[in-house]
């Protein structure tokens, strides 16, 4: 993504009125895009409310004096107060504590699956729309296949397949993300494969797997990387869905998805139980579609918000 | 429109074998042996192993009378005969024929995924409808910013905090009722089809904008219609194409939300069934259940196709992709 054209700033004053800000300045695409997502406040303040929340977690030894897992009968089910701002859950452990902890897990959870996710759904969708030929029809038919599996239920069968625990649970909700990796990048290959710079390659005598990682991959990153983020925010909801009903992470671990298990016995007396986890798990996938909304915008204006 | 549909029943026949010989190799891709795990049924937890009062005499009976000790293809084959004829196997847990127990549960789940898509349409069409013609104002902000909290909301908890306000405070709808009453019916619906009718609002918005803009919209102005008939009569019906499209791929995600929701207020289901098969390990169950969802889905997707073509007639008479 490295095109400058400042070849193009010499053109005559009347010419140039056309011509982007990338030409003037011989600027990269990537730092235009930066510039644009600086100038957008639901992104800025969703990469702010990102840094906030990962810094808690990492950081949640220090800012906390409490242990996620001690239990303490004497301080059960106390309601939000100085000492404990957002309550203790039926076993006396401090909730603020545990979301703390639990978003080690969520962030976890969201990037390791996407990564999952995006590696073979990338390679897949890479090769199919490159070859072309027998070897897309049967990837796309296998694309088609998982498809075929309405919303969580394809993470759900592997879970069931691989036994439920919380690093199945990563592998499960990334094969989930793989069909809509797939599908983009073969789109996108499919397109860029008609260029003429990989013409160009082509007839320069590149092999197939040069034009494909230094050609073709590159150009189609920047949707890549904006349904990436975007697909990190999913994998957290379905991850919390799926430990929410005991597929993933097991007791006493703190997840938010298992503390709002936990939790659904008790609002008959503790309405804090429920609420802080998830609000935890909603304020992390509005910070994170904002930033996704924010770098399509700036990668793509054309695409955005009218 | 025969061509169109030809190729696209076509297309459905491969994904739906497809689908069948994923759910298959579920089973043989278990790290356990299925076998075992019925031998041991009853018996606790632990990695069965052929000890105790387990012989490798009953273990190799067992073997084939489930018919595991034939060549892969065979086995397929007999299973998609099975399918065919509505055989599912029998469950491990207990013995009942996975079939009936699918049969028992489905309504309720198919209940409560028309039920959310209602919820989802209705609630989507008119946030979106709202906010698209009062674009721009403070009504559009205020809907568009419920809308992004609705997406990014897990429908559980949504249920949960639905039950904390309305059955524990207001005590309006009961926490527990039977499923047979509508009312139990209500906040599933709500919590499963909310996100959904964000990610529609949002659509139905941004739709009707670009349709507002179009030069047809500008000619039903200028001919003196009230801007309610532009709208509804010009502008929405346009606009309505991607609505259906979105509509559609939303009510495969809220049959996978059922899942969830059905654990949240512990409604009977497909869900429920699930959940259970996986943590007890009882394979034909989830196998049957995966691949009566997948089929269901499949199925609603080649209708919400066909209802496509009947709303825009340029795919019916063009015969395109």
């Amino acid at each position: 993504m490295t095109a400058s054209i400042s070849a193009e700033a010499t053109l005559p004053p009347s010419l140039d009125r056309g011509i982007d800000e990338r030409a003037r300045r011989g600027e990269s695409q990537t730092r235009i895009a930066m510039r644009r997502l600086s100038r957008q406040p639901a992104t800025m303040a969703g990469i702010v409310v990102l840094l906030t929340l990962a810094f808690g977690a990492l950081a949640a030894p220090l800012l906390t004096p409490y242990d996620p897992a001690k239990l303490s009968a004497t301080e059960a089910r106390l309601p939000p107060s100085l000492s404990h701002p957002l309550g203790t859950d039926h076993f006396g452990r401090d909730v603020l504590t545990r979301i703390l902890y639990g978003g080690r897990v969520s962030l976890r959870i969201g990037l390791i699956a996407v990564s999952i996710g995006a590696t073979i759904g990338v390679t897949l969708g890479a090769i199919a729309g490159y070859r072309g030929g027998w070897i897309d029809e049967a990837i796309s038919r296998v694309i088609d296949v998982m498809l075929a599996f309405p919303g969580i239920l394809l993470a759900i069968a592997v879970v069931a397949v691989l036994g439920p625990d919380l690093s199945n649970l990563m592998i499960a909700v990334g094969v989930g993300t793989v069909p809509g990796f797939a599908r983009l990048v073969r789109g996108q290959t499919l397109a860029a494969r008609e260029f003429d710079y990989v013409t160009a390659a082509r007839a320069l005598g590149c092999s197939h797997a040069k034009i494909l990682g230094r050609h073709i991959l590159p150009n189609v990153l920047a949707p890549v990387v904006v349904f990436a983020t975007l697909s990190i925010a999913g994998a957290i909801l379905a991850g919390a869905s799926l430990n929410y009903l005991g597929l993933g992470a097991k007791p006493p671990t703190a997840e938010w998805g298992l503390m709002l298990a936990e939790a659904r016995d008790e609002i008959r007396r503790s309405w804090w139980l429920p609420t802080f986890p998830g609000l935890a798990i909603m304020l992390t996938v509005i910070a994170i579609n904002a930033v996704g909304d924010g770098l399509r915008d700036a990668f793509d204006p054309r695409l955005g918000r009218r | 429109m025969g061509a169109y549909l030809r190729r696209r029943l076509l297309t459905t026949i491969p994904v739906l074998l497809g689908v069948s010989l994923v759910v298959f190799l579920m089973l043989h891709l278990l790290p356990g042996d299925p076998v075992l795990m019925m031998l041991t049924e009853h018996r606790g937890g632990g990695a069965p192993t052929i000890s105790g009062s387990i012989t490798q005499e009953m273990y190799d009976n067992m073997r084939h009378q489930l018919g595991l000790d034939r060549p892969l293809p065979v086995q397929f084959a007999s299973f998609l005969g099975g399918v065919l004829r509505g055989d599912l196997g029998t469950s491990f847990r207990g013995g009942e024929p996975v079939r009936e127990l699918i049969v028992r549960n489905l309504p309720y789940t198919i209940q409560l995924a028309l039920a959310s898509f209602g919820v989802a349409m209705l609630a989507g069409f008119l946030l979106g409808v709202i906010a698209g013609v009062r674009r721009g104002t403070w009504i559009d902000s205020l809907t568009m910013t419920i809308a992004a909290a609705g997406v990014s909301m897990p429908s559980f908890w949504l249920g949960i905090m639905l039950l904390l306000v309305f059955s524990v405070h207001l005590n309006i709808v009961p926490a527990v009722a039977r499923a047979a009453d509508w009312r139990s019916l209500i906040l599933p619906a709500v919590a499963l089809g909310f996100s959904a009718s964000a990610i529609i609002a949002r659509l139905v918005r941004s739709s009707l904008v670009e349709a507002m803009q179009q030069d047809y919209v500008q000619t039903a102005r200028a001919k003196g219609l009230r801007e309610g008939a532009v709208v509804v009569r010009h502008a929405l019906k346009n606009a309505l194409i991607p609505v259906v499209t979105v509509g559609g791929l939303q009510f495969g995600n809220l049959l996978g939300g059922t899942v969830v929701i059905e654990t949240v207020f512990a409604r009977p289901g497909i869900g429920h069934i699930t959940v259970n098969g996986i943590l007890e390990r009882d394979f034909p169950v989830v196998q049957g259940v995966v691949l009566v969802s997948a089929l269901t889905y499949v199925l609603a997707n080649l209708l919400v196709d066909l209802t496509y073509t009947w709303i825009d007639p340029r795919i019916r008479f063009g015969g395109g992709t």
